[in-house]
C-alpha cells in the first residue's frame, strides 16, 4: 500500500512538474514566426525539460491570451490599446509590457520596381487608396496591388497609426496572414507593395524602400529617426514569474540578443 | 538630487498629471516620448508609464467609452424646454365665409403646459464625411412638444419617440452635400414660410464661397414631400383599374449673397424659388379652409429673404424682411373654389432685432409685422405657433430672450393677428378648432436648456 502511494505521488509530481515546465506563448506573427521559436530552441537547449507551445496568430490574440489567462507570455508588435488594458483591469489582470527588441516596419516592393523610395505622404496615399497607380509616385505605370496584414496583426494596427494617420486601408488592399505571405506576394507581383518587420526584409525578390530618404536600420530605428520604428513586446500578467521570467531574462541576455540580431531585429542593448 | 531620484520624481509627476487629467491619458504619448528623448526615462520605463496611465484612464468614465477609430469627432447635443402657452382664437363674424355649423363670434382658449427633450448625436469622419441623428418626442412634423395632462389617465406616459433627424453628408471645399432627414431647412428662410421644427426628407446641396467683401451662397433642395402613394398599384377588381399616384417632391433653388457694405454693416439677399412636382394626385381639392389635404395645388413660390446687419452701440442688430409671391395662386384659389381671389398671392414680413443670446447676461429682442395672403404660401410649412399655422392672417410678433447662464435661457413670445380677408377662410390646420379665425393671440413663456 505504502509503495503504491509513493508511486502515485511520484507520477503526480512528474505530471505537475512537466506542466510547470511548459511555456505557452501566443500572439504576434512578427515575433512568433521567427524570433521567438529560435529563442525557444536555444532556451530548451540550455533548459532540458522545458517545452514550448507557440501560436503566432497576431498581436491581438497575444494580448487577449494574457487577459484570458491562456498564455504566460503574450507576444505583441504593438502597444496594448486602452480598451484592452481596461478589459484586463476589469478581470484583475495587470498588463505588464516588456520590450523584447526594436523593429522598423519596412515598406517593400518587387525587386524589379524602379522605385527606390517614397515620402511619408506617398505611403499614406498608396495604402489608403488615394493613389492607385505607381506612375503617380515615380514608378512604372501599373495598378498598385497593396498587401497588408490582417486585422488581428499588431503591424496592421501600428502601420495605420504610424503611416496612415489612422485612416482606413484601401478597400482593394489584400490582407495576408503573416509577414512571409506578404513577402511572397510582393516578390511575385511587379506592381505589389506591402510592409513587413525588419526580420523579413532579406527575402529574395523584394527590396526595401527608403522613407523620406531613410532606410530602417539599427541607427535610424534606435534614434527613432525612421518614421515607422517601434518596440516589440512580451506582455505578462504582472511582473513575470517562474519559467516566463526566466525566458524573458534569457531574451534580454547576451545570448538572446545575439539571436535577435541574427533574425534581423534591433537588440535592446 | 541624484539622476535616479530626479527620474522617479518625474515619473511620479507624469503619473500625477495623468491622474489629474485622465481624459488626456491617451494624449500623453508626446510627453513621454520627450522624457525618453531627454534621457529622463528609458524605453522600458516609458512603456510601464504608458500602461499605468491607460489603467488610470480605464477607470475613468471617458475610459469606458469605446468609440470607433473611424470617427474624428463625436458630439452629443440637445435641448430641453418647459413652456407655458396661452392661445386664443375667435370664430368668424357676419359677412365672412363661415364653416357650416360654426358659431359666430365664439372664442376658443387653450392653456397648455408643455415640455420637450431632444437628444442628438453627430460625428465627423475623414475626408469631410459627417452624420447626425436626433431623437425627439412626438412624430409631429411641426411640433416636438409633449402636452402635460393630455391623456385621460392622470400623469400617463403615452409619449412616443421619433427620429427627428438622420442624415449623412460630405463637405468638399465650399460644397456640402447632405442626404436623409435633414437638420432643418438647408435654405436661408424665415418662420413666415418654414416652421423651424420642420426637418425635410431628401437631398440638399449647399455652397458658400467668400470672395473679398462678398460671400456668395447657393442652396438647392430636393425634398420628398409625400411618398406614401403606390405609384403603380395592383388592380384588385377586374375592369376597375386603381388610380395611379405620383410621389410629390418639393424642389428649392436659392442663390444670392451677403455683402459687407461698411464697418459692421452687412446686407444679405437670397432669392429663392420653391416648386412642387408630382402634385399628389390623390389629394382632394382645396375645398375646405381647414383641410389637411391642401397639399400642393397651385404653388410656385418666389421668396426673397433680406437681412441688414449692423451694430447698435456694442450690440448686434438687424432689420429683416421676407417677401413671397406665389406665381400659381390663381390655380390654388380655383382649387379652393375661390377663383376670383387669385390675386391673394403675396406675403411679407418685416421687423427689427437687437442683441444676442449666447452667454450669461445676454439678451435679445425681436419684433416684426407679418401679412400673408390666403393663397400665397404652403400652409403645411408655415410656423405652427405664431399665426396658428394659417394663411390669410396679418399681425405682429414680439419676442424677448434672456440668458440666465450660458446654455440656459428664458424666452417670451407674444403674437397678435387678425384675419386679413374676411371673405376667405384662414387656410391651414391649426390648434384653434375653426376654419374661420378672425382674431388670434398667442403667449408663450419658455425655459430652455441647450447643450
Amino acid at each position: 500500500m505504502k509503495k503504491s502511494i509513493l508511486i502515485a505521488s511520484a507520477l503526480i509530481a512528474s505530471v505537475v512538474s512537466a506542466s510547470a515546465q511548459k511555456l505557452v506563448i501566443k500572439g504576434s506573427d512578427t515575433l512568433g514566426a521567427k524570433l521567438v521559436p529560435q529563442l525557444a530552441e536555444e532556451y530548451k537547449a540550455q533548459h532540458p525539460g522545458v517545452s514550448f507551445e507557440i501560436a503566432a496568430e497576431g498581436s491581438t490574440t497575444g494580448i487577449a491570451a494574457i487577459i484570458d489567462g491562456t498564455a504566460q507570455i503574450g507576444m505583441s508588435s504593438r502597444r496594448a490599446k486602452a480598451t484592452e488594458v481596461s478589459a484586463a483591469t476589469a478581470k484583475g489582470v495587470n498588463m505588464k509590457p516588456t520590450i523584447v527588441c526594436y523593429d522598423g516596419i519596412a515598406v517593400i516592393v518587387n525587386e524589379k520596381s524602379p522605385l527606390a523610395g517614397l515620402t511619408k505622404r506617398q505611403v499614406e496615399q498608396i495604402f489608403t487608396g488615394d493613389v492607385t497607380d505607381f506612375s503617380a509616385v515615380g514608378g512604372n505605370a501599373g495598378a498598385i496591388s497593396v498587401y497588408t496584414r490582417n486585422t488581428s496583426s499588431g503591424t496592421y494596427s501600428d502601420f495605420k497609426d504610424l503611416a496612415m494617420k489612422k485612416r482606413d486601408y484601401a478597400p482593394s488592399s489584400q490582407k495576408m496572414a503573416g509577414n512571409e505571405q506578404i513577402v511572397a506576394e510582393v516578390a511575385k507581383n511587379p506592381n505589389g507593395i506591402g510592409y513587413v518587420g525588419l526580420a523579413y526584409t532579406t527575402a529574395p525578390g523584394i527590396k526595401v524602400l527608403t522613407i523620406d530618404g531613410g532606410l530602417p536600420n539599427k541607427e535610424t530605428v534606435l534614434a527613432k529617426k525612421y518614421p515607422y520604428a517601434r518596440p516589440t513586446f512580451y506582455y505578462t500578467n504582472g511582473e513575470p514569474t517562474g519559467e516566463a521570467a526566466k525566458f524573458i531574462e534569457f531574451t534580454h541576455s547576451d545570448a538572446g540578443q545575439v539571436i535577435v540580431s541574427k533574425v534581423g531585429f534591433i537588440p535592446v542593448k | 538630487m541624484s539622476t535616479k531620484s530626479f527620474k522617479w520624481l518625474t515619473l511620479l509627476g507624469g503619473l500625477a498629471i495623468g491622474a489629474a487629467s485622465l481624459a488626456h491619458a491617451q494624449d500623453s504619448g508626446p510627453l513621454i516620448d520627450t522624457l525618453v528623448k531627454k534621457g529622463i526615462l528609458n524605453d522600458q520605463e516609458a512603456e510601464d508609464l504608458r500602461v499605468e496611465l491607460l489603467k488610470d484612464f480605464g477607470t475613468s468614465s471617458a475610459g469606458k467609452l469605446n468609440l470607433s477609430s473611424a470617427l474624428t469627432e463625436l458630439k452629443i447635443s440637445g435641448d430641453a424646454r418647459v413652456r407655458y402657452e396661452y392661445r386664443s382664437g375667435e370664430n368668424g363674424k357676419p359677412g365672412a365665409a363661415i364653416a357650416a355649423g360654426s358659431k359666430v363670434g365664439d372664442q376658443q382658449e387653450r392653456n397648455r403646459y408643455r415640455y420637450r427633450l431632444r437628444l442628438g448625436v453627430s460625428g465627423k469622419f475623414q475626408d469631410g464625411w459627417f452624420f447626425g441623428t436626433r431623437i425627439e418626442p412626438v412624430g409631429n412634423n411641426r411640433s416636438t412638444n409633449v402636452t402635460a395632462g393630455s391623456s385621460t389617465s392622470p400623469f400617463a406616459k403615452a409619449d412616443s419617440l421619433a427620429i427627428g433627424q438622420a442624415y449623412i453628408g460630405r463637405s468638399v471645399g465650399d460644397f456640402t452635400l447632405t442626404a436623409g432627414r435633414l437638420a432643418g431647412s438647408p435654405l436661408v428662410t424665415t418662420s413666415m414660410l418654414w416652421d423651424d421644427d420642420l426637418n425635410p426628407d431628401g437631398l440638399a446641396e449647399q455652397w458658400s464661397h467668400e470672395s473679398g467683401d462678398i460671400t456668395w451662397i447657393g442652396n438647392l433642395g430636393q425634398f420628398v414631400y409625400e411618398g406614401t402613394g403606390t405609384t403603380n398599384p395592383i388592380n384588385t377588381t377586374a375592369g376597375a383599374p386603381n388610380t395611379s399616384r405620383q410621389n410629390t417632391y418639393l424642389l428649392a433653388f436659392q442663390g444670392g449673397g451677403k455683402v459687407k457694405v461698411g464697418k459692421g454693416v452687412t446686407v444679405q439677399v437670397l432669392p429663392t424659388y420653391y416648386k412642387y412636382t408630382g402634385n399628389d394626385t390623390s389629394a382632394t381639392a382645396l375645398t375646405t379652409a381647414n383641410s389637411n389635404t391642401l397639399r400642393t395645388y397651385g404653388l410656385g413660390v418666389i421668396d426673397i429673404p433680406v437681412e441688414i446687419g449692423f451694430k447698435l452701440g456694442a450690440l448686434p442688430a438687424k432689420v429683416f424682411g421676407d417677401f413671397a409671391y406665389n406665381a400659381e395662386a390663381g390655380t390654388r384659389a380655383s382649387a379652393a373654389g375661390k377663383a376670383k381671389f387669385g390675386s391673394e398671392d403675396k406675403a411679407y414680413q418685416i421687423g427689427v432685432g437687437v442683441g444676442a443670446s449666447k452667454v450669461k447676461g445676454d439678451w435679445e429682442a425681436k419684433a416684426f409685422w407679418q401679412s400673408v395672403d390666403a393663397f400665397a404660401l404652403d400652409s403645411n410649412l408655415v410656423d405652427s405657433d405664431l399665426f396658428d399655422s394659417r394663411t390669410n392672417m396679418e399681425g405682429f410678433v414680439l419676442q424677448g430672450t434672456y440668458v440666465l447662464t450660458t446654455g440656459v435661457s428664458v424666452k417670451f413670445t407674444y403674437a397678435n393677428a387678425d384675419r386679413k380677408n374676411d371673405l376667405l377662410g384662414t387656410y391651414g390646420a391649426g390648434d384653434i378648432a375653426t376654419a374661420n379665425l378672425t382674431h388670434y393671440q398667442l403667449f408663450q413663456a419658455d425655459l430652455n436648456v441647450k447643450f
